[in-house]
């Protein structure tokens, strides 16, 4: 399975994922979280990731910033293509775990937003002083600017009285504001990447709506390129250019975000797609539900991962082979074998 | 208030009335009061029997709290809470002795959020589900066995899932769990306090869909708490909307979502993210954040927030009020009968496919 490397020859493209494995051995098994997955993102497009519990969209942010090593999973296999500030291109997936040269990467050149703010800071020191580390860490800089630069960043996310706020500690600042204050520490050394990993699950919805505003605005002011994980479809459909949607370790279905609406093709998306309750449009009294739930990724079902639970499950195809992504147009791929998928 | 028509209704099953609970704010050596946080101020609503009352608002707006009065885990600070008990009178709870309280028990029962902490992880399925029926010395421990099986079939989970460990289930198994053991007691009214918002979409939907049947099996009334409108829409009848502590408007559901009368509930329902990319809008921008109910606003608390504000809004609090004599909605505005606020897009504004 060789697909075209398409970072070396597209200056727009920043990251690119082929065939991607990332493993976790446990007592009980190998845990295949990551199960060969392949993507490209450009600078200009917020990619949504959307999946279950337990798909690997997670451990894929993870294995770009290559911060699944510490937690006991390993890269196994695959490429993580990243085109640096000053264009070289370096294979995340190859430097050595701990380096100099993935250190310099993080925080820098990728960040990442979590999902729990309150966990994601550390409770004592002030949000000014963990913002400082993050600046002073990568560049020379006296820490009176690194102060002066914090503060800036706070205010750029429209924290109101930023310089009062640069000394206030996480607890001290309500969930929108402790967010507010991630993506500043983020977004402090201007990274050309930012991976956000349920930024407002833990949010109101009004709050919600400030900080999905904020973080379009500064994706356009700072030229960067957001892959949001979410597994709220709703807000894909208010912020991403384009959609991959994940099932237990793979790509099931890519598109751009208007077609994996109003035209999804894998069975899973479409189910997806029925079984949220809407806001909009008229309520229908029952719900469609997917049967069963997501299996371990210790066991993933032979053949297509989905097809237990899959309503067009075609016996002896399905539960055999895999489908390998097939492109039905120029940019929306699927794995289903309704579509031909495979050799 | 309005409640009063609602008295004689011999559909409600549990009233409110102007419900308060005040938290004191202590300081100093010796904890001397200096003021209280109104977590929950002027409440008031009832439930009819059989229908599903959402209670919606963002944190901190008082509906967990809301739920925990009318649970009786505190004692409240002022107002009323009655119940229809089972002698087919409204009671008020409000003040019963422990005793008493162990028998309200039997007849409110509450499904909590995360069924990760809710189930104790050291006891088996079957002691998680017959607690309840042992501490109420309800049945020999065959029945309360043969009970606990009825409600794994009720719930859609296997009879032999009894001697496992809640580590073993999913997230949406243990709700199921968890709703198993608030119904085994046989309730009137199960208070739900976000039942779905720790779950993921696909199993969410067969947890409503439980819910939704159990209703019509069981007969429950349900209060259920959330946050998300969406969930909020497809299983309520009638919603109320919270803001720091107070309600600003109840209303039937549909009513409520086409034509919400509070500035507040149509920006709230402009926040949610319509999963429709052809739909993206113009949001109502809410600025700030909720207001502090230690130390509310004057006058409305959410003018600060509030896009159509008049002076009259600033110095003076708006009354909790039907919205004319033709409806059953209430709010708390000065300007609701003039404004006419924008709903969640309706069939009609959708593009065809």
């Amino acid at each position: 399975m060789t697909q075209p490397i398409r970072i070396h020859n597209d200056p727009g493209v920043i990251l690119e994922l082929l065939n991607l494995r990332t493993v976790f051995e446990t007592r009980g098994g190998t845990v295949r979280a990551v199960n060969g997955i392949s993507f490209y993102t450009r600078n200009d497009t917020v990619l949504g990731v959307v999946g279950e519990s337990g798909c690997g969209k997670t451990v894929m942010a993870h294995s770009i910033l290559r911060t699944v090593d510490p937690m006991g999973g390993k890269v196994a296999d695959g490429n993580i293509f990243f085109r640096r500030k000053n264009g070289e291109v370096v294979d995340i997936a190859s430097l050595p775990s701990e380096g100099r040269q993935l250190r310099s990467l993080r925080g820098s050149e990728i960040s990442m937003i979590f999902q729990e703010p309150m966990t994601a800071f550390s409770p004592v020191y002030t949000i000014g002083q963990q913002i400082m580390e993050v600046i002073t860490l990568h560049q020379k800089i006296p820490s009176r600017q690194a102060k002066a630069k914090a503060i800036e960043m706070l205010g750029r996310v429209s924290i109101p009285k930023p310089e009062v706020r640069v000394d206030a500690y996480p607890h001290q600042l309500s969930g929108g504001m402790r967010q507010r204050a991630m993506i500043a520490m983020a977004l402090s050394c201007q990274p050309k990447l930012l991976i956000a990993d349920e930024p407002t699950t833990a949010l109101d919805v009004t709050i919600q709506a400030q900080i999905l505003e904020l973080m379009v605005a500064l994706q356009r002011e700072f030229e960067m390129n957001i892959i949001m994980i979410t597994h709220d479809l709703g807000v894909i459909a208010e912020l991403a250019t384009d959609v991959v949607v994940m099932y237990l370790g793979s790509i099931v279905e890519k598109a751009p975000v208007g077609e994996v609406y109003s035209n999804p093709k894998h069975p899973y998306t479409k189910a997806l797609q029925e079984s949220i309750p809407r806001v909009e449009g008229s309520v229908s009294k029952k719900l469609a539900t997917i049967s069963g739930s997501v299996p371990s990724a210790k066991n993933i079902p032979p053949g297509c991962p989905f097809h237990p639970r899959c309503r067009e499950f075609m016996q002896g195809q399905c539960d055999v082979h895999v489908p390998t992504l097939e492109t039905l147009s120029a940019d929306h791929t699927v794995a289903c074998w309704l579509y031909g998928g495979g050799e | 208030m309005q409640s009063a028509a609602a008295v004689h209704d011999e559909q409600v099953l549990l009233k409110v009335d102007d419900l308060k609970k005040y938290f004191p704010i202590r300081r100093g050596f010796i904890k001397r009061t200096i003021g209280h946080v109104k977590a929950v101020d002027e409440v008031s609503f009832s439930v009819r029997a059989g229908e599903t009352l959402g209670v919606v608002g963002e944190s901190g707006c008082g509906k967990t709290t809301t739920a925990r009065l009318i649970m009786q885990a505190f004692p409240v600070t002022g107002g009323t809470i009655q119940l229809r008990r089972n002698s087919g009178n409204l009671e008020d709870i409000t003040g019963l002795n422990s005793r008493e309280l162990y028998f309200l028990r039997r007849e409110i029962q509450m499904v909590f959020q995360d069924p990760y902490a809710s189930l104790n992880p050291r006891m088996t399925v079957r002691d998680l589900l017959t607690e309840p029926l042992v501490i109420h010395r309800i049945g020999t421990s065959q029945e309360r066995e043969r009970r606990a099986r009825e409600m794994l079939d009720l719930v859609g989970l296997q009879q032999e899932y009894l001697n496992r460990y809640p580590h073993a289930f999913s997230g949406g198994q243990r709700q199921r769990l968890g709703i198993a053991r608030a119904i085994i007691m046989n309730p009137k009214l199960v208070v739900c306090d976000e039942p779905v918002s720790a779950l993921d979409v696909s199993v969410q939907a067969q947890i409503l869909n439980l819910l939704e049947d159990l209703q019509t099996e069981l007969g429950l009334t349900y209060i259920f708490i959330a946050h998300d409108l969406s969930v909020v829409r497809h299983v309520c009848d009638r919603v109320a909307v919270m803001y720091v502590g107070k309600l600003v408007e109840f209303a039937e559901v549909e009513l409520l979502f086409s034509k919400p009368k509070h500035p507040y509930t149509e920006a709230l329902l402009s926040a949610v993210p319509v999963s429709n990319p052809s739909l993206r809008k113009e949001r109502i921008m809410l600025g700030g954040e909720v207001a502090d109910p230690a130390n509310p606003p004057s006058g409305c608390y959410f003018h600060p927030r509030c896009t159509y504000k008049k002076a009259i809004c600033e110095t003076e609090e708006p009354e909790f009020t039907l919205v004319s004599e033709d409806t059953t909605s209430m709010v708390r505005c000065h300007r609701a009968a003039e404004l006419s606020l924008k709903g969640v897009p309706s069939v009609r504004d959708m593009p065809q496919p």
